[in-house]
């Protein structure tokens, strides 16, 4: 409903008397009639992608969604190399190497050092499956979503 | 012989462990069995040790499981859930697709289902209390808007007839949305204008497929990668696509030094990151690069003779056919059948000079790739998803790809593939195998032939003559009907086409047209729905059962686990509400003593109205369609003691390898290979001659750079449900416009600066990223679609390849405007 010009009360009364009997004739066919309003994701604005915490060691990664989700990450890892020969993430995480006074990085799980469904395992080095790490963890940037997650 | 044994014994493990062993389980036995799964993993905190947890974080835990909701992977997750919500998923490491490990967003899983905006009351666009096409989305009952559907359609029929009735699906059904929506409108409505999304996705890699061997889908598995020396991708960035299949690539990689990857591409992706080889071509030039590696592998006697001569035909076809751009474009293949000198005649011209000249892949690099390809003691995969579908001579390129198998005999042999990947999580399994598209029927089977039809018919039990001979409109052609006022009913589900289909401006104002009816079945408000005269609130993944088909051949089926929201229901139950108020009720009628609901099952809502067990009812209705020519599916109640199983099903066993002896058991004994599809050619495959041809729009002095849209790892599609999940969205909030740092520096344009990017068609606002995850070649800018506030398809073009029919989103011609 779009906001009217102002009408003498009486006049307004009358209006009001007469939309409630047409809601309330309605109503016999319709439980409610509520418009519905919601705008989804559309902002009308386009954004870039800036990720905070430019060195590891800076920042604490956000908690975790949920209990086993893979932890984000919480520096930048654009300058990050991970080929075939060479990974820069395990140079830190492999070990949970000190990055910074007081500051460990996450250490790779007993689980990256196994093929759970072949049964293959790996001492000092990550399965294949699992070498490359931003398939699964991700740097986050300091945004809210337009439209949020229900609390479950 | 050794990889070949070595092979076998894979495959033998294999099988017993997933596909064998189940068959001969009794209901108890697989209760029991379940029980003791349950148990072990709700214990099982192993999986994931992350961190030393102070308490189990998994308790109270139920766990279930169920294929993921995103790609055409179709990685198996477990799923727990706690008080009617999910609450954790873990990669299921029974699976020997993902094998225990996930991507982002398959970790993103328990929060789909969960935006605070979902959908729970049906809407139809009223003013004064009733339907108004200019009115607003008004809280209705299923009872009004069913009602109001039902008038619509019966209206569009007496005008227009049963074609101006029109469905829009996706890969994103489950294989009875699916075979219920070709049914109500192939078997009821009389209308074959049923198309979904996966013809934007990969009609053509059917139309490879078909044109070639006759049937549809890949002849390996996945089984596959860890056989392989040589993994080519033809425009497929996998490490962002299908991360889980690239990390089955790199864990190849990591396992034998001598294997290796080259990236055939048009931009630098993470894909180049593992890549022995990235190799820079000019979009649309991987049609000369094919037909260049060919000419090399004759030339330097490197095809495979034997091969050749037993399961090769040749063939040339029509070459000079369009682009579709206009409305009501028509293509007629006239193919005739030539011998190989004329196929080594045809194919020299594209000597690597000439190849070079037209892609700018260097003859070096093309030679390379030709001893990869021919080399006899190397095995080859090639992959190709987007990149080659999406093209404006898509079906060309898949031929041309499937050629270099079939000179060098790599195909159907550990290791030795053409690899279609699809986007979608039921792409195969609905889309491909159902049918669901206005030229098809279940099974490989099309609408033209009346043999197929009467099959149809007879399963379906309808008189002879019922089903529509004739195709109507393919994905672009609907909307394009839909705004001429052809098709003047257009229900959408499980997509979303007025945000994803290209020349996007045209398709929306045409759908706000008046006498337009449009329905939209969906979960959340989407960029479809704000012009939708109904939108109906949708079941979705675990709320209802369901079945997908990856792009393996594997059949997955998970069970309801959670209830919908509010008044949400399942496309399934939406499908037989409608057919019901049509007159086609009995199209889903099938004996309640037949199909019981079993004890302790959670049915789904469209059981639940039923009173029986729908969806076994409607999969063991469609299995006959595919049984004893290739295309067996096991019984129903296999599929859910299984974590899938790669079709065909024959005598309980899953067939790993298509076409070739000892793999597939229709290959007879002493045949070797036999392309079955093909029976009118003998069982043979067919190598195409297909020439290079530039795309329609090409960049000039007025809009000097190609444009090439796609995704990106975090988000999926349309971003409707990654973009609602928070740690996704955090993860790429938005879309931004990447480019070569030389074109940046050209333009004078930095990261963060912000532009339009405007064709012929439309514009967008957006920001630059100079170079990041993707560097595009110079000359090419690259937007991902994902972005309600970034809308690029107002900018792509409606071209497609006249065979396949389907959108070439990666070229068109754009300039960048400094805002």
């Amino acid at each position: 409903m779009k906001g009217g010009r102002k009408m003498p009360a009486v006049k307004r009364m009358g209006w009001i008397l007469l939309i409630a009997m047409f809601l309330l004739g309605a109503c016999s066919k319709t439980p409610e009639n509520k418009v519905y309003r919601e705008k989804g994701l559309v902002t009308g604005k386009p954004g870039m992608n800036v990720y905070p915490g430019k060195e590891p060691g800076e920042t604490s990664p956000r908690d975790r969604p949920y209990a086993i989700a893979p932890p984000s990450v919480p520096h930048s890892v654009a300058s990050l190399t991970i080929n075939r020969e060479t990974n820069e993430c395990l140079d830190c995480h492999l070990e949970g190497m000190e990055v910074k006074e007081g500051h460990r990085a996450t250490k790779v799980p007993p689980s990256h050092f196994r093929n759970d469904h072949t049964g293959e395992t790996k001492t000092g080095e990550v399965v294949g499956l699992r070498y490359k790490c931003t398939q699964c963890h991700v740097p986050q940037a300091d945004e809210e979503p337009p439209v949020p997650q229900m609390a479950r | 012989m050794w990889s070949i044994s070595c092979f076998f014994r894979t495959m033998d493990t294999f099988s017993q462990k997933e596909g064998r062993e189940v068959k001969s389980f009794s209901r108890r036995e697989f209760l029991r069995h379940s029980a003791v799964t349950v148990s072990v993993l709700g214990a099982t905190v192993y999986l994931n040790p992350y961190e030393v947890f102070a308490e189990d974080p998994l308790k109270g835990l139920v766990w279930d499981k169920a294929p993921c909701r995103f790609c055409g992977t179709g990685c198996s997750v477990l799923v727990g859930v706690k008080d009617g919500k999910i609450m954790a998923v873990q990669g299921d490491p029974e699976s020997s697709v993902n094998q225990g490990t996930l991507c982002v967003k398959g970790y993103s899983l328990p929060f789909i289902q969960y935006g605070k905006d979902r959908l729970t009351r049906p809407l139809v666009r009223m003013r004064n209390g009733r339907y108004d096409k200019r009115g607003e989305l008004t809280e209705t009952t299923w009872d009004q808007a069913l009602d109001l559907m039902a008038e619509k359609a019966k209206d569009a029929i007496a005008t227009k007839g049963p074609t101006s009735v029109s469905m829009f699906g996706s890969g994103q059904w489950t294989i009875w949305e699916g075979y219920a929506a070709s049914k109500l409108f192939k078997g009821g409505l009389r209308s074959n204008s049923l198309e979904v999304n996966a013809r934007h996705c990969m009609a053509s890699a059917v139309a490879g497929f078909m044109t070639t061997y006759g049937y549809d889908e890949p002849m390996g598995t996945y089984e596959d990668f860890a056989h392989a020396d040589v993994f080519v991708l033809w425009g497929a960035n996998m490490a962002e696509m299908h991360p889980v299949l690239f990390s089955k690539i790199t864990d190849r990689l990591r396992s034998k030094a001598s294997a290796r990857l080259i990236n055939l591409t048009v931009m630098t992706t993470l894909s180049s990151e593992m890549a022995a080889k990235e190799i820079i071509f000019k979009p649309q030039s991987d049609l000369a690069i094919a037909n260049g590696i060919a000419n090399l592998l004759i030339k330097g006697g490197m095809v495979n003779e034997e091969f050749i001569k037993k399961h090769v035909l040749l063939k040339r076809g029509k070459e000079d056919i369009g682009y579709g751009l206009e409305d009501g474009f028509s293509f007629k293949e006239e193919a005739k059948v030539v011998d190989f000198d004329a196929y080594r005649e045809y194919v020299s011209k594209y000597t690597p000079e000439y190849v070079e000249k037209i892609s700018g892949v260097s003859p070096s690099d093309l030679v390379e790739l030709a001893r990869l390809y021919g080399d006899p003691n190397l095995k080859v995969i090639s992959f190709w998803t987007m990149g080659m579908n999406q093209h404006t001579r898509g079906t060309w390129i898949n031929n041309l790809v499937h050629n270099l198998h079939l000179l060098t005999g790599k195909i159907s042999d550990p290791g030795n593939q053409p690899f279609s990947l699809t986007g979608q999580p039921s792409a195969c399994g609905t889309c491909r195998e159902v049918g669901t598209f206005t030229h098809r029927l279940p099974a490989d089977m099309v609408v033209s032939k009346p043999e197929h039809r009467a099959m149809a018919e007879k399963i379906w039990g309808l008189p002879e003559g019922t089903i529509p001979a004739k195709p109507t409109y393919h994905a672009i052609e609907m909307v394009r009907a839909l705004d001429r006022g052809d098709v003047l009913f257009f229900w959408s589900t499980t997509s979303n086409p007025f945000q994803d289909y290209p020349n996007l401006n045209r398709y929306r104002e045409g759908a706000k047209k008046e006498g337009r009816f449009i329905v939209v079945s969906d979960v959340y408000p989407t960029r479809s729905t704000e012009i939708a005269d109904v939108v109906l609130p949708t079941a979705m993944w675990l709320e209802k059962e369901g079945a997908f088909g990856n792009s393996e051949r594997r059949t997955h089926f998970w069970k309801k686990m959670v209830d919908a929201p509010g008044e949400s229901k399942s496309d399934l139950w939406q499908f037989i509400e409608f057919a019901k108020r049509m007159g086609h009720g009995k199209l889903f009628a099938y004996p309640k003593s037949e199909y019981p609901i079993p004890d302790r099952h959670r049915p789904s809502d469209a059981s639940a109205t039923a009173g029986f067990y729908v969806e076994k009812a409607l999969f063991e209705e469609y299995r006959k369609f595919g049984l004893g020519h290739g295309h067996d599916l096991a019984p129903f109640d296999v599929y859910h003691q299984t974590r899938g199983l790669r079709w065909p099903v024959v005598d309980g066993k899953e067939t790993l390898i298509r076409y070739r002896e000892g793999y597939d058991p229709y290959v007879e004994k002493g045949s070797g290979y036999q392309f079955y599809g093909n029976k009118k050619h003998g069982d043979r495959a067919v190598v195409w001659l297909r020439p290079y041809e530039p795309p329609p729009e090409i960049p000039d002095a007025e809009y000097p750079f190609w444009l090439c849209t796609g995704r990106v790892l975090e988000h999926w599609h349309s971003g409707t449900m990654t973009r609602r999940v928070e740690s996704l969205y955090r993860a790429y909030p938005h879309a931004t416009a990447n480019v070569h740092p030389d074109d940046a520096k050209e333009l004078g344009l930095q990261t963060g600066n912000k532009v339009k990017i405007r064709s012929r068609r439309g514009y967008v606002d957006i920001f630059v990223e100079v170079g990041g995850r993707v560097t595009p070649q110079k000359g090419m800018v690259y937007v991902p679609w994902f972005d309600e506030d970034v809308m690029i398809n107002d900018v792509t073009l409606d071209a497609y390849c006249p065979i396949s029919k389907q959108n070439d989103y990666k070229k068109c011609a754009v300039r960048i405007e400094k805002a």
